[in-house]
């Protein structure tokens, strides 16, 4: 059975909210324009950029869709509206024929609400199945975290049966709770998580190999005047850790990882293993080696009847046999040689 | 003259449809839906109190315990006050699960009354053959027969057999009499794989107050903000939702004539008499998912005032509220999600200061775990945080509890009542619930023997792959000069490493189970999670200090990137 991821990418496990989540340490970028790239060809690709450059990310798309472009990078503090892009800015840049740019709105980060009204806008002018990516959402919740969440479960209102969100969030960027962290109020990452029909984590498989040969070998390496061990992206691999909630409502979790094919570039899901390295045995606990295996079956003598055996042993009579058909009453028939003495026979002790 | 009068028995049936007297202290319970549920609330729900159900991160087992509530109610013709933010209340209400043995919504009949999913399991073993030499067999025993009349320990509290059929196909014909108080059922067998019918849909007396909407038309009756410069920190700008929805709360009980203390009319009619108690209904309060994100709310305080009102409310009429709460979106700044899905937001436990009862739901979705351990059973665990306790030192379940017996003796658990420290809630058993085809049920589990019933301990070949090994091997390669004190930062760093070893697709491995607790990690026979932690700390011998201190900032250091994988786990 093909990965999970994999079964998300080509759609054959349906998932309307795609988060993935990543950090400093490893980007989820590829994976995130590589589940755009798997849109189908007939949905319309709505791209919320707050964190590159719409003309770059429209180059990075392969294939024909009708796009619209949310601009949130150009002007996000709203300062100069000299930077921001317009249908004929960006068509102009763009100069391929093939990229079909339906129209480009600009919103400002400040104020998220009215990027949710204009993100409705462009929803509601759609026909067709859709599929939105947000580039990242960081810097709409160091904006606004509530404000956020909304955006994000309004447009969930909007989708239809194979439209799908796909959000990259970045955990370790701080959003604007942090700064006043109030137990009261809910944390964005677990808030998104929340409603996030797959949550995929990337992590680097450099650090993990590093872990795991640490466990192998019993010892953390010591690197000469190294206090801190970073591993920077690894760009052509990374681990993710997947949790797809099914519409039927199991919930499926596994790790799985990627790595670019070198001859094609493109994305190839493979097993954790081959990404990471062989794992220490202790950990590959097999799933049939840990049933309770028959005891029976590893001893020099045999303990298995046969079943002629198996008939003779059902057919003994054991002791009680008979008894169990009867109340276990005490049926008392006495003897001529028994005495009806009614007196207790202790009487006469003188203690 | 005796002063004592005799108890006649009219007089008790003189209750509310559907509720029942505690044998204990005499309060008045109504049911919750769930009859293990029941059970551990020391026989059901007390009528004006509030019960906090925390709900698990992944599934939605916290709101599938609300429909039982809710459907438990319109059986017992009482009102249903749905509340919901997130989804839609219509939607709950329509998705209500149907009565077992009765006709269902979809028009499936039911083929007699099914309520033993037991049955089936007990069916399948039989099939299999078991080629058992022990005379354990559970059909028959044919050389211990003398035990077969033994009572069974009861892992699992089974609900009424319902009353055959009569009385729920019996329609309600014009000018008919409404059945009376005593034939509806105190917890009906309800069936989830079936939908509410229409019939009883219809007439149910529900109440649907959707927050998000309220929210809407409470901004817009103060003008729209969203034109000019909307500062969100404003507080004189921001909505107040649970205001708003304890404003409605309180029309509905009032309307009802469901408070004792407040009526309708303001100006005192004295010349109306009370409603005779066997008329009278319970008002059900469910609430969906209460402080999820989708609230919004001024300050912190909202929902605490809103709870003490709720409280306050309730306690003087007949109602009772089931509250589910996403707690595990909360937590310290410094803890965002415990690893065992349980918190210590202060957050979290203000509110259930504020509630009568409080459980919570942690379920084992997606936990990858071995076919043969207990947990495989369960579908995950259930805490009891609090039970209602009202004008008592000692909750009744201590006494009642089948579940939680809170007062067995010799359980190697607390001594008995005095060594009990009053009655501690949380009960001496742990509970697991299970949802079968067709009903959802808590019963109790216990650990069961260490490294696996059918495993042997002698050897430690990497082969057998038993957890006892494991757990043997890993503590044989520490040094022992680091192993305690830098076994808190290794484990820490072993928990965040739980994830990267685990396998895609059907094979278990140590660090696979993300997230479980402790308990839950020993029930699917895993080692406890310090002990991986050994190894990490097993640095070279002078400086192991050192070492660990090398790997924890970048681990623990800023919470994001020591967040960052505690985050995955739960």
């Amino acid at each position: 059975m093909a990965p999970v991821l994999e079964r998300i990418l080509t759609g054959k496990e349906p998932s309307p909210c795609i988060l993935v989540k990543d950090t400093l340490e490893q980007s989820g970028q590829l994976l995130g324009f590589e589940l755009l790239n798997n849109t189908p060809k007939d949905h319309a690709i709505i791209l919320v950029c707050a964190e590159t450059d719409p003309v770059h990310l429209v180059g990075l798309l392969k294939g024909e869709y009708a796009i619209s472009i949310v601009d949130a990078y150009s002007n996000p503090l709203g300062w100069t509206p000299e930077f921001e892009s317009t249908l004929s800015s960006l068509q102009a840049v763009t100069k391929q024929p093939r990229i079909n740019i339906a129209s480009v709105e600009s919103v400002s980060l400040r104020d998220v609400r009215r990027a949710n009204k204009t993100l409705a806008n462009t929803l509601l002018k759609q026909t067709s199945s859709f599929t939105i990516y947000f580039d990242s959402i960081s810097p709409f919740l160091a904006s606004s975290v509530p404000d956020t969440f909304n955006l994000l479960r309004s447009v969930t209102g909007f989708l239809s049966d194979s439209s799908r969100i796909i959000a990259v969030h970045h955990e370790d960027v701080p959003d604007a709770d942090a700064f006043h962290p109030d137990p009261s109020k809910p944390y964005a990452s677990n808030s998104l998580a929340h409603i996030a029909t797959t949550l995929i984590t990337i992590k680097s498989s450099k650090a993990i190999k590093q872990d795991q040969e640490d466990l192998r070998k019993g010892i953390v390496s010591n690197k000469e005047f190294a206090y801190l061990t970073v591993h920077g992206n690894v760009w052509d691999s990374a681990v993710c850790d997947v949790e797809h909630k099914r519409k039927s409502g199991k919930v499926a979790r596994e790790t799985n990882a990627y790595h670019l094919g070198s001859s094609t570039g493109d994305v190839i899901f493979v097993n954790v293993w081959d990404v990471v390295g062989d794992m220490p045995d202790i950990d590959r606990l097999d799933l049939e080696e840990s049933q309770t295996a028959d005891p029976a079956a590893n001893l020099s003598f045999n303990l298995n009847l046969t079943q002629e055996q198996r008939q003779a042993k059902n057919d003994t009579v054991l002791p009680y046999l008979k008894t169990q058909e009867s109340t276990g009453a005490i049926y008392y028939e006495p003897d001529a040689a028994d005495d009806f003495d009614d007196d207790d026979p202790d009487e006469d002790l003188t203690i | 003259m005796s002063s004592f009068k005799k108890r006649v028995p009219s007089a008790q049936a003189s209750l509310p449809a559907g509720c029942r007297l505690s044998a204990y202290n005499g309060q008045v319970l109504i049911s919750t839906g769930v009859p293990s549920l029941d059970d551990i609330l020391g026989g059901g729900l007390p009528v004006g109190t509030i019960l906090l159900i925390q709900e698990d991160r992944q599934t939605s087992y916290g709101q599938l315990l609300l429909k039982y509530f809710l459907r438990q109610g319109i059986v017992a013709g009482d009102k249903c006050v749905v509340v919901s933010g997130d989804e839609s209340p219509e939607a709950i209400v329509r998705s209500l699960m149907g009565i077992a043995g009765e006709e269902s919504f979809a028009g499936q009949v039911q083929q007699g009354v099914d309520n033993r999913d037991d049955e089936e399991d007990s069916k399948n073993r039989k099939k299999k053959g078991i080629n058992d030499d022990e005379d354990s067999d559970q059909d028959r025993l044919t050389i211990a027969w003398r035990y077969s009349g033994l009572k069974k320990f009861e892992s699992g509290v089974e609900g009424r057999q319902p009353a055959i059929s009569s009385r729920v196909h019996r329609a309600p014909v014009a000018g008919e009499a409404p059945p009376a108080a005593s034939q509806i059922p105190f917890c009906e067998q309800f069936d989830l794989t079936t939908r509410i019918s229409a019939k009883a849909l219809e007439s149910a007396d529900t109440t649907l107050i959707d927050s998000g909407e309220l929210l809407k038309s409470a901004t817009t009756d103060n003008g729209d903000n969203d034109g000019d410069d909307y500062d969100g920190n404003d507080p004189k700008n921001r909505p107040d939702q649970y205001r708003n929805v304890l404003d409605r709360i309180r029309e509905t009980l009032i309307e009802g004539g469901f408070s004792t203390t407040l009526t309708k009319d303001a100006v005192a009619k004295p010349a109306q008499p009370p409603a005779k108690l066997a008329e009278r209904h319970i008002c059900r309060i469910g609430i969906n998912s209460i402080a999820s994100p989708s609230w919004r709310s001024k300050t912190p305080h909202d929902l605490y005032k809103f709870l003490h009102a709720l409280r306050g409310l309730l306690r003087f009429s007949f109602g009772a509220a089931v509250i589910t709460i996403p707690a595990h979106l909360y937590g310290t700044v410094d803890q965002r999600h415990a690893f065992d899905g349980s918190t210590t937001s202060p957050f979290i436990h203000r509110i259930e200061q504020l509630c009568d009862a409080s459980v919570r739901i942690e379920s084992f979705a997606g936990a990858l775990t071995n076919a043969s351990s207990a947990a495989s059973a369960y579908h995950g665990l259930f805490h009891v945080h609090k039970v209602p306790v009202l004008n008592a030192l000692i909750p009744s379940s201590t006494k009642l509890s089948i579940l939680l017996d809170g007062s067995a003796k010799g359980s190697g658990g607390p001594s008995g009542p005095g060594g009990n420290g009053g009655g501690s809630s949380k009960g001496v058993n742990n509970l697991g619930f299970k949802v079968r085809r067709k009903r959802f049920a808590i019963e109790t589990f216990h650990l069961p023997p260490e490294g696996g019933v059918g495993q042997r301990r002698t050897s430690s070949e990497p082969s057998s792959s038993s957890s006892s090994s494991l757990s043997q091997r890993k503590s044989s390669s520490s040094v022992s000069s680091s192993g305690s004190t830098s076994s808190s930062k290794g484990s820490f760093k072993k928990k965040a490493k739980e994830n990267e070893g685990s396998a895609s697709g059907g094979r278990v491995d140590a660090h696979s189970v993300p997230g479980a607790s402790g308990v839950a990690r020993k029930m699917m026979g895993l080692p406890p999670v310090g002990i991986q932690g050994a190894v990490s700390s097993g640095c070279s011998t002078g400086d192991g200090h050192s070492h660990s201190h090398s790997h924890a900032p970048s681990r623990s250091g800023g919470s994001s990137i020591g967040g960052n994988s505690s985050l995955l786990d739960f």
